[in-house]
């Protein structure tokens, strides 16, 4: 009798613990490789700055997640294997991103085996991860179902450029006027691959500090003010640190970021006028300084101090000269891209150093933030003359980005797509973008 | 003819060995199944685990003002804690039994556009306190040897078995 029991019982016993120990430890690896191809979709999606190199950025990016020479790397099966690597018995595969413009083209692509419609990397926007990896059965191997004692688990991810931000953090916290005065909501009145010389907001005429040799005209420029004075940075210091780096980081989203529909105000200690001033509840003001003035202002040297070290290790003599400064300046390597005056942006092979996200506003008188947008640092020209921090209106050349219609090429770090609420109302500040700059985000 | 007494009959006749065969076979079943419950148990916290460093990974991916090299940094203490418990102060009891968030480490890491390294606590670095930079990638994990799984079976002494699952995710934050 207990031997019918034993012929009837095992097997049935066998089979389920098979179903459940197999079921559950697939599921565990689908999860791992999901987490694993959404940390390679977003990695790829960071690098995506629109030039032809994207790719290329976005695929070492996302490799490097999965690199088999860190002993870190994403891994699966009880972490036991890296995920892309190959024992005897189990065999993982990556397949390369695939790369779209459209976030509906990327999602037609997910889990496909087929990229679909794919793009190169001055269109892309979106990028799909797809992932395989063999999952051991120990159970299930008794069945004739699981003979080769494993089975295929697939997963996949897109990641890609969100909506236009409403609140943009980390970028530069430069601002210029809409040239267009409102009739441009896309460029704001700049033309791509168009070469400007941002010139601090000054009075009279030029004298010998107009527009910059083989640019097409000055833009004036004023800084927002982001003191911070919770930091145990002096201000120069945080002056050198937002142009080397952009804002931040502070967890103070009113020191790290620019709020779209917001009336912002001007640095304290860089010149603007009483009406800026007041902005801002500033005083005293420090006077707008003439164009033609050939002593610079302090604050504007010190952040274009910082801005120099994404062209060139090598500080201006300005800067060397300053300790308090040339201390930090280790931190902040130059791009890349050495190329002294890129004129085709998909072109550019750099790691984004030259990249600056600048504010734009209704017009410098009155700080209305309308958006932000792209430009690529210049070297002064073709010789690859940096540009001069001690220049006294704070002259520097700048490419402005548009290819494709989008208001910028690459996301910035962080932001918000919901209006930021208004400090003094409590109520959402007006944002009503249809292109600006996005943030990296998981879709699926 | 000598009739057997019935209690002796059980004892010595067919139904006694049913029974020695049934005890075997149910000692037998009940270690199989302690196993795979222990196996399944094993296999759940080590989900969880990874759930958590993931949670920990994603949540600190995104925020600002980080500083890695600060053991006491806020935003630091603030993801554990939504890692381990669901809420970033800590208000609620820890998910897994045993685990604290002293055994979660957190390593920020740099990529040279090739491959990805250790981003040091200094100048430069990702001392963002001293003027350092962000760091492009973050490793979340159970330190070694730091969270144990006692396998508990009838019988049977096995040694605790520990697990450390890690994750590693892009920083996006500032």
């Amino acid at each position: 009798m207990s031997l019918y029991f034993l012929i009837i019982l095992v097997p049935v016993l066998f089979g389920m613990m098979g179903f459940a120990i197999d079921l559950g430890r697939l599921w565990l690896i689908r999860g791992e490789l999901n987490q694993a191809a959404a940390a390679m979709a977003v990695a790829a999606a960071q690098q995506l700055n629109g030039t032809s190199a994207a790719t290329d950025s976005a695929t070492a990016a996302a490799g490097a997640t999965v690199d088999p020479s860190q002993p870190d790397s994403n891994q699966y099966n009880f972490g036991s294997i890296i995920v892309g690597q190959s024992t005897s018995t189990l065999n993982s595969t990556v397949a390369p991103p695939a790369f779209y413009s459209t976030l509906v083209d990327a999602l037609s692509a997910y889990g496909q085996t087929t990229p679909g419609s794919t793009v190169d990397g001055t269109a892309a926007r979106h990028v799909t991860v797809g992932l395989s990896a063999d999952a051991p059965l120990v159970f299930w191997s008794l069945l004739t179902l699981g003979l080769s004692r494993k089975t295929t688990v697939n997963a996949s991810a897109v990641a890609g450029v969100s909506a236009p931000l409403c609140v943009a953090c980390g970028i530069t916290p430069f601002v210029i006027a809409d040239r267009s005065a409102g009739a441009d909501p896309v460029d704001f009145g700049y033309v791509d691959s168009t070469f400007y010389t941002f010139r601090y907001q000054c009075t009279g005429a030029s004298g010998a500090n107009g527009a910059i040799a083989g640019t097409s005209a000055i833009v004036p420029y004023a800084i927002l003010n982001r003191y911070d004075t919770s930091s145990s940075f002096p201000e120069d210091q945080q002056l050198y640190r937002v142009g080397a780096q952009g804002l931040g980081p502070s967890s103070n989203s009113a020191i790290a970021c620019v709020d779209i529909g917001n009336t912002d105000s001007l640095w304290a200690s860089t010149p603007q006028t009483a009406a800026q001033g007041a902005l801002g509840g500033v005083s005293p003001v420090i006077p707008e300084f003439t164009c033609a003035a050939h002593t610079p202002n302090a604050s504007v040297e010190e952040a274009l101090c910082g801005l120099s070290t994404r062209l060139s290790d090598t500080a201006p003599t300005v800067c060397a000269n300053n300790s308090d400064l040339s201390a930090l300046a280790p931190n902040y390597a130059q791009d890349t891209d050495q190329t002294a005056q890129i004129t085709d942006y998909t072109s550019y092979t750099g790691n984004n150093r030259r990249l600056i996200t600048v504010a734009v506003v209704d017009t410098l008188a009155t700080l209305n933030i309308l958006g932000f947008r792209q430009f690529l640092l210049q070297f002064n020209d073709t010789s690859g003359t940096l540009n001069n921090p001690a220049d006294g209106p704070g002259r520097f050349v700048a490419m402005y980005l548009d290819p494709n219609g989008y208001g910028a090429v690459a996301p910035v770090p962080q932001g918000s797509m919901a209006p930021a609420i208004s400090s003094a109302s409590g109520t959402a500040l007006s944002c009503s973008i249809t292109s600006g700059p996005g943030k990296v985000v998981l879709h699926q | 003819m000598t009739r057997i007494p019935r209690r002796r009959a059980f004892l010595t006749g067919r139904e006694g060995s049913a029974l020695v065969e049934t005890g075997m076979l149910l000692t037998v079943l009940m270690l199989l199944l302690v196993a795979m419950v222990q196996i399944a148990r094993l296999t759940y916290i080590y989900y969880s685990l990874r759930k958590t460093v993931y949670s920990v990974a994603s949540y600190l991916g995104n925020q600002q003002g980080v500083d890695f090299c600060d053991a006491a940094d806020p935003t630091i203490a603030a993801a554990i804690n939504f890692g381990l418990t669901g809420t970033t102060d800590g208000s609620q009891p820890i998910f897994i039994n045993g685990l604290n968030a002293t055994m979660i480490s957190i390593t920020p890491q740099q990529f040279d556009g090739t491959s990805i390294s250790a981003c040091p606590c200094g100048v430069p670095g990702c001392d963002t306190a001293n003027g350092g930079t962000p760091p492009n990638f973050i490793t979340v994990a159970i330190a070694p040897n730091s969270y144990f799984v006692p396998i508990r079976i009838p019988f049977l002494t096995v040694d605790p078995i520990p697990l450390q699952p890690e994750v590693k995710v892009p920083y996006g934050g500032t």
